[in-house]
C-alpha cells in the first residue's frame, strides 16, 4: 500500500499543481521561455482535440478489446495501473482522459542542454495548462496524496510566488499559475520562470524549429552541436542490407554530415501528417553517394505511376549503376558476396550476358515496385488456396530497345525453366502468347487449360506478362494488373513536382485487410499449427482487420528541399 | 464344444463390466481419449460405445474449419506437414475417433507416400478414400484402391502400357493389399499386370486408356478370361487366402499382435460370410470375448501416433504441430510417408533404444514444459485416489500394478501433480494398451 501511495504521490506531483492565482496572462508559449543553448527540443501543443477524438475513437476499443491488451489487464502489471488510474480518479473526481486533456491539451515543451557539471545532459519540461483554475483544483484534492509521501517532498515558498516541490532530493517541479516547470536543475527552472515574466517578446532562437501553426508536435536535434561533442554521429554509412541500402543508404548518408534533424507533427481530426527534415549540405555529396539524388530542377521524379486500389508501392529515383558499382562503400563487407550469388543466378536467364556490363548500363533512374489486390480472371470460377496480389515493375530504361529485349530473354528463360520444373511437379506448363492493349503489345504466359478448384497451387497466383511502353518495360505477376500498369505509364503525367524527389511509397491498411480476410485460411491455418484455436485465430485477424479498417492509406516520400533532406508522412483514420 | 472366439464377451457378474474392459474398448478404438470418456464409457456399456463409435458422426464445428484451413493452405502452399496436422488433429477430436484409426490402418496397408506421388491433393484423396470406406466394404476399397490417382502414382500405374506390361501394382495387389505371400504365383501377377494395362492417370484423375489396354486373354488362379483389372480385384476377393489375410489385418490392429489361428479363421469366416461388409465383422470382433480376453489385453505396443496423440488428448493438450511432427518423425511414423510399400510393421519395431529414449523425454517435456504445446489437465487427473488416475492412464485396475506403482512414488518427496504424471506416463505399462 506504501508502495502504491507512494508512487501515486510521484505521479501527482510530476502532474502539476498548485493554486496561485496567475501572476500573469500566459502569453508566451511553452517552447519560448525555454532557456537558450538547447541541443534538442520536443513541443507539443494543442493536443486536446486529437486527445478527445481518440478517447472516442473506433480504434481506442479496438485495442482495448484485444486478447494483448485484456491479457496485460489481467496482469499484476495491468491491475496495477489501473489501481493508480482509479486512484487518481476518484481523488481528481475527474476522468483519465479529462485529466490528460488538462494537463497535456495545451502546450508541452521540453528542452536538452549540453552537460554542465554532470557527465549527462540537462533537460527542462515546460507545461502551460489552458485553464490555472484546473491545476489549482488538481492541487488541491492531491494534497492529502502529497502529505502522505513525506520527507520524500520537500515544498517551499519561491520568491516570485510559485511553489517549489524538491523530491527525493533530486527533482524539482515549480509551478505559478498556468505553469508548471520540471527539472533536476534548479538553475534552468529559474530561468524559465523569469523568461515568463519577461514582458519583451519571446522568439525561439533555434533556426533547426520547425514548428509552424498547423503543427502539433515537434522536435529537433542540433547534430552539430552533438557531433562538436561526441566527435562524431554513431550513423552508420554502410547498411547491412542491399534492400535497405537501396532504399534509405542516402539518408543514413545526409544525417552523418547534417546540422541537424527537425520534425513536425500535424494532428487534425482524421489525419496525421509528419514531416522529418535533414538539415544536410546534400548536394555536395561525393559518388557513390549521388547515386540517391533526383536532379536538382525536379525534371526526372520519383512520383508513383497513377494506379488506383494499389495495396502498396514504391518508387525510387536512383543511379543503379552507381549505386551497383559503388556497393563496396554503401553496404557492409559481409553482404558482398551476396552481390555474387546474385549474378550467378541471374547469368542463369540472362546466358552469356554480365549484369554489370551488359544490364546495368542499359536501365534508367526510376523503378517503381507495386501491389494490388486481383481479380484472378485467368483461373475463371478457381481460385489459389493462398491468394496473393498481383505485383508489378515499372523499370525506365535507359536504352528501351536492348534492355526490352534483354528482359524478354530473361522472361521467356524464367517461363522454359519453370515449364520444365511444372513437368516434374505435375503441374500445367505456361504458354506465351501476346495481345495488343492500347496499341501496346503485351506478351504474357497462360495456362494450357483453365484449371478448376478453390484450394489452387500458391503457383497459379502467377501469369507472369510484360509489356515495352516508351521508355518503360512493364513487368507483372497478372496479365490483368499488366494492363493496368500499361494505362497507368500512359497517362503518366510528365514530373512537375518540386522540389525533386527520391522516394514515393504508399500503403493502403484497409487494402491489407482485405487481403488478409481473403487469406483468412492461410492465417488460420499458421495459428492452429502454434496451438491456438480456431475460435482464438478468428479472434485474433478480426481484430487486426478491424484495426486496419481504421486506416487510411499511407503515403511517404523523400524529397531534396532548400534545407537538405526532407521527408513526409502521412496517414488518415 | 469350444465357444467362437467371437462369441460375444460375457458381463455377467463374474466378470463385470467396469472400469478395465472400459479401459480396454478405449484405449483400443481411440487414438487417444479424454479422461471424461472413460465414465461415458463405463455408463454406456460395451454394446453402446462400439455402435456409437461405428457411426458416421457429424463433425465437429469447432475443429472442421480449423482442418480445413489446415488442407486449404497444405494444398496451396506444398507443406505436408499442414496436411499431416489436419488429419492428426481430426484423429484427437471426440468424434469419429474409431473411423480416423481406422483410416490410418488403410493408411498402412495401402502405404503410399508422398516422397513418391509428391502431390498433396493426391495423397488428400487417397485418404479421404480410406476415411470413407473405413469400416465399408473391402472389396469396394480395393476396387477403388487400384483407380486411386495417388496409388496409379505410386505404383506406376502409366507405365502399364499394352506391350510393356508393368508388374508393380499387379504384385503388390497379391501380396500386400489382399492375398499374402505364399498364395498366388509370379504367373499369375505378369496375367494380372496385363489386365490393368492402361489403366492411367491424366490431368490427375483415373483414365482408362483403352490403347493401351491388352485385351487379349489372361489365366489367373487357373481361370482363364479376357479379364480387366475389376475382374482381377474379383478374382483376388474369391480367394480364401483373401478374407484371411484382411483378418489378419483386423486382428493385429484392434487384438492382438499374432493372433491364434482360430481367431484369424473365425474372423476370415465372419468375413466371408458378410461379403466383406466391415462394420458388422468389427462390432463382432469388438464385443466379443477374444478382444476382451486376457491374451489381448496390454498384448499391443503403441505406435508413435497413438503413445504422442494418446498423451496429448489425455492431458488436453493444444498440440504445436511443427514440433510434434518433427518428434513422430523421429519416433519412425511420419504419416503420409510410410517408409515403404509395406507400410509401418510396427509393434516391437516401435521400440529401439533411440526412440524409447525420446519416448520418454516427450512425456517429461510434455507434462512438466510448453514445448509441445499448452496443458490443461482435466481435473480427473489431479484426484487424490491414485487407483483412479492410474485406471485413466493406464487402463488398468490391478492391485499388484496400484502396489507397484505406490513404491515408486514413495521415492518422491511429496510429489506434485505433474511429478506424479510423469512417472505414470514414463512407466513400460503406459508404451502397452
Amino acid at each position: 500500500m506504501r508502495r502504491v501511495l507512494r508512487l501515486s504521490a510521484s505521479i501527482l506531483l510530476l502532474v502539476g499543481l498548485v493554486v496561485f492565482p496567475a501572476l500573469r496572462a500566459k502569453g508566451h508559449d511553452a517552447i519560448d521561455v525555454c532557456p537558450p543553448g538547447a541541443i534538442a527540443g520536443i513541443e507539443l501543443r494543442g493536443l486536446a482535440p486529437a486527445i478527445t477524438a481518440l478517447e472516442h475513437s473506433e480504434l481506442r476499443s479496438a485495442i482495448e478489446s484485444s486478447p494483448a491488451f485484456r491479457k496485460w489487464r489481467d496482469s499484476a502489471d495491468g491491475r496495477k495501473a489501473a489501481g493508480g488510474v482509479t486512484l487518481i480518479e476518484s481523488q481528481l473526481e475527474d476522468s483519465a482522459w479529462s485529466i490528460l486533456r488538462n494537463l497535456f491539451g495545451d502546450q508541452v515543451a521540453v528542452a536538452i542542454y549540453p552537460p554542465a557539471s554532470s557527465a549527462k545532459p540537462e533537460g527542462v519540461m515546460v507545461a502551460r495548462l489552458a485553464d490555472a483554475a484546473t491545476l489549482a483544483s488538481y492541487v488541491e484534492k492531491l494534497q492529502p496524496l502529497i502529505d502522505l509521501a513525506g520527507n520524500r517532498v520537500q515544498r517551499s515558498e519561491r520568491k516570485d510566488g510559485g511553489v517549489e516541490l524538491v523530491i527525493d532530493n533530486r527533482m524539482t517541479l515549480a509551478y505559478r499559475g498556468c505553469w508548471y516547470v520540471a527539472s533536476e536543475n534548479r538553475g534552468l527552472i529559474d530561468t524559465v520562470f523569469s523568461r515568463i515574466d519577461s514582458e519583451a517578446e519571446l522568439k525561439s532562437k533555434t533556426p533547426h524549429r520547425l514548428f509552424d501553426a498547423t503543427s502539433s508536435a515537434g522536435a529537433w536535434i542540433d547534430l552539430a552541436a552533438i557531433r562538436k561533442l561526441m566527435g562524431t554521429l554513431p550513423v552508420p554509412q554502410k547498411l547491412d542490407n542491399p534492400l535497405a541500402s537501396l532504399l534509405f543508404g542516402g539518408l543514413a548518408r545526409s544525417i552523418k554530415d547534417a546540422d541537424a534533424v527537425s520534425a513536425t507533427v500535424a494532428i487534425s481530426d482524421r489525419q496525421l501528417d509528419a514531416k522529418v527534415t535533414v538539415a544536410s549540405p546534400i548536394r555536395s555529396q561525393e559518388a557513390p553517394f549521388t547515386a540517391y539524388l533526383a536532379p536538382a530542377d525536379g525534371s526526372r521524379n520519383a512520383s508513383l505511376p497513377p494506379v488506383a486500389g494499389l495495396l502498396a508501392g514504391v518508387t525510387v529515383y536512383r543511379d543503379f549503376g552507381d549505386w551497383y558499382r559503388g556497393r563496396e562503400q554503401l553496404v557492409e563487407e559481409r553482404v558482398l558476396p551476396e552481390f555474387d550469388k546474385f549474378e550467378t543466378g541471374l547469368s542463369t536467364f540472362l546466358i552469356g550476358r554480365d549484369f554489370g556490363a551488359d544490364v546495368l548500363p542499359l536501365l534508367g533512374r526510376r523503378v517503381s515496385l507495386l501491389a494490388a489486390p486481383q481479380t484472378f480472371e485467368h483461373l475463371g470460377a478457381a481460385r489459389p488456396g493462398v491468394q496473393l496480389p498481383a505485383f508489378g515493375v515499372v523499370l525506365e530504361l535507359d536504352h528501351p530497345e536492348e534492355g526490352a529485349d534483354l528482359i524478354r530473354l530473361f522472361f521467356q528463360t524464367l517461363v522454359a525453366v519453370t515449364n520444365l520444373e511444372a513437368g516434374k511437379q505435375g503441374r500445367q506448363p505456361w504458354i506465351l502468347t501476346s495481345q495488343v492493349h492500347r496499341d501496346v503489345t503485351l506478351s504474357y504466359a497462360r495456362y494450357l487449360e483453365t484449371p478448376s478448384g478453390d484450394s489452387l497451387p500458391i503457383v497459379f497466383n502467377f501469369q507472369p506478362s510484360s509489356a515495352l511502353v516508351g521508355k518503360y518495360f512493364v513487368l507483372s505477376s497478372s496479365r490483368e494488373f499488366c494492363q493496368r500498369l500499361i494505362d497507368a505509364v500512359l497517362d503518366w503525367p510528365s514530373p512537375k513536382a518540386s522540389p525533386p524527389r527520391n522516394l514515393s511509397l504508399t500503403f493502403d491498411p484497409a487494402v491489407a485487410a482485405k487481403l488478409l480476410n481473403d487469406n483468412a485460411a492461410a492465417l488460420h491455418a499458421n495459428n492452429v499449427l502454434q496451438g491456438q484455436s480456431i475460435q482464438q485465430s478468428e479472434e485474433q485477424l478480426t481484430l487486426l482487420v478491424n484495426w486496419l479498417k481504421q486506416f487510411r492509406p499511407l503515403d511517404w516520400k523523400t524529397e531534396l528541399g532548400e534545407r537538405g533532406f526532407d521527408m513526409s508522412f502521412s496517414l488518415g483514420w | 464344444m469350444t465357444a467362437s472366439p467371437l462369441s460375444p464377451a460375457d458381463w455377467s457378474e463374474a466378470r463385470s463390466w467396469g472400469v478395465a474392459p472400459a479401459a480396454h474398448l478405449l484405449r483400443r478404438l481411440q487414438t487417444g481419449y479424454r479422461p471424461e470418456e472413460l465414465r461415458r464409457v463405463m455408463d454406456e456399456g460395451p454394446e453402446q460405445t462400439v455402435d456409437r463409435l461405428l457411426t458416421e458422426h457429424p463433425e465437429d464445428p469447432s475443429i472442421g474449419p480449423a482442418i480445413a484451413s489446415l488442407e486449404q493452405t497444405a494444398l496451396a502452399t506444398g507443406q505436408i506437414d499442414s496436411l499431416r496436422a489436419a488429419w492428426l488433429l481430426g484423429m484427437t477430436t471426440p468424434v469419429n475417433p474409431l473411423r480416423e484409426k481406422l483410416t490410418l490402418m488403410w493408411h498402412n496397408h495401402f502405404a503410399t507416400s508422398y516422397g513418391k506421388v509428391k502431390s498433396l491433393e493426391l495423397m488428400r484423396r487417397q485418404i479421404d478414400l480410406f476415411r470413407r470406406h473405413a469400416w465399408g466394404n473391402f472389396g469396394a476399397l480395393l476396387h477403388e484402391v487400384s483407380r486411386d490417382p495417388a496409388m496409379l502414382v505410386w505404383l506406376d500405374g502409366n507405365s502399364n502400357r499394352k506391350r510393356h506390361p508393368n508388374e508393380n501394382y499387379a504384385r503388390e495387389l497379391m501380396e500386400l493389399f489382399s492375398l499374402g505371400v505364399g498364395n498366388y504365383t509370379e504367373r499369375d501377377i505378369q496375367e494380372a499386370a496385363r489386365a490393368f494395362s492402361g489403366w492411367h492417370m491424366r490431368h490427375g484423375d483415373y483414365w482408362f486408356n483403352s490403347l493401351q489396354h491388352d485385351d487379349s486373354e489372361k489365366t489367373v488362379f487357373g481361370k482363364t478370361g479376357r479379364f480387366d483389372g475389376d475382374e482381377v480385384v474379383d478374382l483376388c476377393l474369391e480367394q480364401d487366402a483373401c478374407s484371411r489375410f484382411v483378418a489378419s489385418r483386423l486382428l493385429q490392429t484392434f487384438v492382438h499382435p499374432r493372433p491364434p489361428e482360430e481367431w484369424t479363421t473365425a474372423v476370415a469366416e465372419d468375413l466371408r460370410q458378410e461379403t466383406f461388409e466391415l462394420r458388422p465383422v468389427l462390432r463382432r470382433l469388438f464385443l466379443s470375448s477374444a478382444f476382451f480376453s486376457s491374451e489381448a489385453r496390454n498384448s499391443l505396443i503403441k505406435s508413435p501416433v497413438e503413445f504422442v496423440l494418446g498423451s496429448t488428448t489425455l492431458l488436453g493438450v493444444a498440440i504445436r504441430w511443427p514440433e510434434t511432427l518433427r518428434l513422430l518423425a523421429s519416433l519412425g511414423q511420419n504419416v503420409y510417408e510410410p517408409p515403404s510399400v509395406k507400410g509401418w510393421e510396427g509393434q516391437r519395431n516401435w521400440v529401439t533404444s533411440t526412440t524409447l529414449m525420446l519416448r520418454t523425454q516427450f512425456i517429461a517435456d510434455l507434462v512438466q514444459t510448453n514445448q509441445y504445446g499448452v496443458a490443461s489437465p482435466s481435473k480427473l487427473l489431479e484426484s487424490a485416489d491414485l487407483s483412479g488416475v492410474l485406471a485413466i492412464i493406464l487402463g488398468s485396475d490391478s492391485p499388484q500394478l496400484l502396489a507397484s506403482v505406490r513404491e515408486q512414488m514413495s521415492g518422491l518427496a511429496k510429489p506434485d501433480q505433474k511429478q506424479r504424471l510423469t512417472l505414470l506416463m514414463q512407466l513400460p505399462e503406459y508404451h502397452l494398451y
